[in-house]
C-alpha cells in the first residue's frame, strides 16, 4: 500500500501536539519542593512565582542567544508552561482562600511578580525584529498569557484587599500548620 | 432543610450518574459520563490528599474510564467535542496539580492518567480540526 505524505502528515499531527502538551510544566525536584509545602502558603505561592519567573527568565535568554535553535518553538513551549504555572499558582490561592489562610504576605509577592510578569510579556510582544511567521508560531499563547496576567492581577488586588478586611475581625487563619497539624519537611 | 434536600436532588451521586447511563441517548450519554468522570477527579484528590492511596486509585481509574467513554460517544454523535474537550483538559490540569503534593513513589498512576487523558482531547482536537489545526 502506497502511503502518501498527506496521510503520513495527518498521522503525525496528534503525536506531535501530543508530545507539545504532556510535558509537565514543573521538574522533578521543583514538583518536591512544591510538595514539601503544601500546608504553608506563605511558602509555597512563592516557589510558584519562582518557577514561574524562572520560566520567562529563560525565555530571554534564548531569545537574546543567536544559537538558539528553533527560537519561535522553544518560545511558545516556554510561554506554554509560564501559563500552566499561573494558573496553578491562582489555583493554590484559591484553595488557601477558601480555606481562609492568611496569605496576605505571599500575595504581595505574587502582586509584585505581576507586574514584572505583566513587563515581560509585554515586551516580548513588542519587539522589534521578529518576523510575522516566527510571532504567528507564539501568538496565541503570548495573548493568553497577558490576558490572564493582566486579569488576575486585579483579583490578586482584590483578594489582598479582602483579606486585609477579614484580618481586622480575626476571621483569617494565621498559622496552617497548627491548624492543620501538618508541618512542612 | 427542604432547600438542602432540593440541592441534593440536583446533584447526583456518582452511583447514580452510572446507573442513568444505559437508559440514555448517545448524546446525553457524553454529558452523564464526563459528570462522572469530574466528580471523580475531585473523589481522587479528596482520597490522595488523605492518604487512602488504594481508593484514589480505584476513583481514578473512573477518571479515565469515563472521560475515553465520553469521548467515544461524542464521536459516535459528533456532539459535544468541544465540551468534553474543556472538560478533559480542566480535569487533565487538576491531576497535574495533584501530581505536584505526591511524593515520587505515588506520581505513576497519576501521570499516566494524564497522558490517557490528553490522547482524550487529541482524538476530540483531531475530530474537530481533521487537518489537524492546533
Amino acid at each position: 500500500m502506497k502511503i502518501t505524505p498527506w496521510i503520513c502528515a495527518l498521522l503525525l499531527v496528534p503525536s506531535v501536539a501530543l508530545a507539545q502538551r504532556h510535558r509537565d510544566p514543573l521538574t522533578q525536584p521543583e514538583i518536591d519542593q512544591i510538595r514539601d509545602t503544601s500546608w504553608e502558603p506563605k511558602l509555597r505561592l512563592p516557589l510558584y512565582v519562582q518557577f514561574a519567573r524562572a520560566r520567562l527568565v529563560k525565555l530571554e535568554e534564548i531569545r537574546s542567544d543567536p544559537n538558539t535553535k528553533d527560537r519561535p518553538k522553544q518560545t511558545h513551549d516556554l510561554l506554554d508552561d509560564f501559563q500552566l504555572l499561573y494558573d496553578e499558582l491562582n489555583d493554590n490561592i484559591d484553595t488557601y482562600v477558601d480555606r481562609k489562610n492568611d496569605i496576605r504576605k505571599a500575595l504581595k509577592v505574587v502582586i509584585d511578580a505581576d507586574t514584572e510578569f505583566q513587563a515581560k510579556l509585554r515586551a516580548l510582544k513588542d519587539a522589534a525584529g521578529v518576523s510575522t511567521a516566527e510571532a504567528q508560531q507564539y501568538e496565541f499563547v503570548l495573548n493568553n498569557a497577558i490576558e490572564t496576567v493582566d486579569n488576575s492581577t486585579e483579583d490578586h488586588r482584590k483578594l489582598l484587599s479582602d483579606q486585609e478586611e477579614l484580618a481586622k475581625h480575626k476571621k483569617l487563619i494565621k498559622d496552617p500548620v497548627k491548624a492543620t497539624g501538618v508541618s512542612p519537611e | 432543610m427542604l432547600v438542602a434536600a432540593g440541592m441534593a436532588k440536583t446533584e447526583p451521586t456518582v452511583e447514580e450518574l452510572k446507573a442513568r447511563l444505559s437508559a440514555a441517548n448517545a448524546g446525553d450519554k457524553v454529558k452523564i459520563c464526563v459528570q462522572i468522570a469530574e466528580k471523580q477527579v475531585a473523589e481522587t484528590s479528596r482520597l490522595y490528599q488523605a492518604d487512602d492511596i488504594a481508593k484514589g486509585q480505584s476513583a481514578l481509574t473512573d477518571v479515565v474510564s469515563y472521560s475515553e467513554l465520553a469521548r467515544d460517544y461524542s464521536l459516535q454523535v459528533r456532539k459535544h467535542q468541544k465540551q468534553t474537550e474543556i472538560a478533559v483538559r480542566t480535569m487533565s490540569r487538576k491531576l497535574t496539580e495533584l501530581l505536584h503534593s505526591l511524593g515520587r513513589d505515588d506520581q505513576a498512576p497519576v501521570r499516566d492518567a494524564i497522558d490517557r487523558l490528553e490522547k482524550v482531547r487529541d482524538d476530540l482536537l483531531a475530530s474537530m480540526f481533521p487537518k489537524g489545526a492546533k
